[in-house]
């Protein structure tokens, strides 16, 4: 079974966590000096997330936008869940087309390791969502 | 919990040695290997000055050897007292770009101590590491022939790298023009002498590094005495080089090259590019009908060339070693890499 129930669920905690992230002292400054869209494509269950790094805070929700994407990546919304708990290996997800990238390599690059500092929150998060289904 | 002492990157500048917990085989294809020797690379230097960002606290190191210590249920091709080089990137071997053969650029990269972004693989510079895909990753040591530990230990990166940068290209008889005479360099230019090079040209602005390129019989180029360009256009009847290295990794020396190919000649890029974009004098290389080739090192692909030719003592990169320290005097090693005041360091984690 998907963690998460509905789009909604995908946008409190996946995008709870974006959202938590702009009060970040470390990695905050960082996204938001990016000035990047990140557009994600999550399956199970579909979810367009948006999150816009720009100063002075980053935007975050869901549904279509009419914005451009500079980075766009398409993967399971149960592999987004893995990944913000920190269980998930990008590379080996990116190898097996579990989750699929478009846009300038170099600044994915950039981004990834601006969210290891952030999976506490995702942890914290999600810990209610946790216990009531435990 | 058992632990071991390991080379750490707490943030950028900043090194320490110390105890982490001893790492285990999570996967059938692993190896968890114990590292009888390793090396500082350029390309550690990127985090260690904040060029390529990573996360604080990860254990540094992409070059190393060791004695295999265990092996995970999918190994088939090295087995538990096994002696073995690994490759610094590590290769699905499965996916498009691979089956392509470019394990450089697999769509999942990994890269040992280069943190999550290339697959959260603890780096070499530790008593201890894992070798993820180790029948793809490792190659184990010959016994037979020349060379030493020093030798082959650089077959996983510098040597693999170097020689790559120049074979793809490389015609007997050419001219070859390396930008860069640090480690990378220096293996390129030892390279193209044993695959064919007429004359190779090193340009540095260190001299003490231009004297290693002259010792294996390269002639030296000092940049800050010297217009690299007007040196290669004496030395080929105002050609150019036939193949350029940028064995750099800095806009600088990537112009450099450009200035210094001929016609129809080829640029080969092993220094690492991480900008937005660079401005390049591209009507002048549209014009020349220049080749371009770069990327990370598909170092699997020239591991066995270059071991054989280890073996049978016609490449010898431990020459370009100019300090070997212990593991415990890490920060001091980095510190002087970074300020040049080595060509190349090996570490001995035992020590
Ligand atoms: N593609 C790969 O897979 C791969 C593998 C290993 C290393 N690398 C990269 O190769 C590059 C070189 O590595 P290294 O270990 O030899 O590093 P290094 O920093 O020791 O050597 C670089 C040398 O270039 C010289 N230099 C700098 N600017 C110059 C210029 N404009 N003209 C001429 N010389 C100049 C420096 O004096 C130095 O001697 C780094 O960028 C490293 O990350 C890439
Ligand atoms: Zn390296
Ligand atoms: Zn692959």
């Amino acid at each position: 079974m998907a963690y998460f129930a509905d789009s909604n669920e995908v946008d409190k905690y996946i995008g709870g966590v974006f959202r938590a992230a702009n009060d970040h002292a470390e990695s905050g400054p960082k996204m938001r000096a990016a000035g990047l869209n990140l557009r994600v494509l999550y399956t199970d269950p579909d979810t367009e997330m948006w999150v816009k790094m720009h100063e002075p805070a980053m935007e975050v929700h869901t549904g279509a936008d009419d914005d451009k994407a500079d980075i766009t990546l398409m993967m399971r919304a149960d592999t987004g869940d893995k990944f913000w708990r920190g269980d998930y290996n990008l590379a080996v997800g990116l190898a097996k087309g579990e989750v699929k990238a478009k846009g300038p390599v170099n600044k994915i690059l950039k981004l990834v390791p601006l969210t290891k500092p952030l999976f506490p929150m995702y942890r914290d998060l999600v810990a209610d969502k946790d216990a009531q289904s435990a | 919990m058992a632990t071991m002492k390991a080379v750490v990157l707490r943030e950028p500048h900043k090194i320490e040695v110390m105890d982490v917990p001893k790492p285990e085989i999570t996967d059938p294809g692993d190896v968890l290997m114990r590292v009888d020797l390793t090396a500082i690379c350029g390309t550690d230097l990127h985090p260690f000055e904040g060029r390529i960002v990573i996360e604080d606290d990860v254990i540094l190191g992409h070059e190393f050897l060791g004695t295999i210590e265990a092996v995970g249920s999918g190994v088939n091709l090295v087995s538990e007292g096994d002696r073995a080089v690994a490759s610094c990137v590590v290769s699905c071997g499965s996916c498009y770009t691979c089956r392509r053969n470019r394990p450089g650029q697999c769509l999942g990269t990994m890269i040992f101590g280069l943190g999550l972004t290339f697959g959260s693989l603890s780096g070499g510079q530790a008593e201890y590491v894992i070798v993820p895909n180790a029948d793809r990753t490792l190659r184990k040591l010959p016994e037979a022939g020349k060379g030493t530990d020093e030798d082959k230990l650089f077959v996983g990166d510098i040597m693999a790298t170097g020689y790559e940068a120049v074979r793809k290209f490389i015609q007997p008889g050419d001219t070859v023009a390396v930008v860069g005479a640090g480690p990378v360099g220096l293996c390129a230019a030892m390279a193209a002498n044993v695959l064919g090079a007429s004359q190779t040209i090193v340009v540095d602005k260190v001299g003490v590094r231009l004297k290693e390129a002259e010792a294996i019989g390269a002639i030296p180029v000092n940049a800050t005495e010297t217009d690299p360009a007007e040196a290669v256009q004496d030395l080929t009847d105002w050609r150019g080089a036939d193949v350029v290295i940028d064995a750099v990794g800095h806009p600088s020396a990537l112009l450099s090259a450009c200035s210094l190919v001929r016609s129809g000649g080829a640029i080969s890029i092993p220094g690492v590019y991480t900008e937005d974009s660079i401005e390049l004098p591209f009507g002048d290389l549209y014009l020349k009908g220049v080749t371009i080739a770069q990327g990370v090192a598909n170092i699997t692909n020239y591991m066995d060339e270059t071991l054989a030719l280890i073996g049978a003592g016609k490449l010898d990169p431990s020459r370009f070693i100019s300090h070997r320290m212990p593991m415990t005097e890490a920060a001091e090693a980095y510190r002087m890499f970074h300020e040049h005041e080595a060509t190349k360091i090996v570490l001995d984690p035992t020590a």
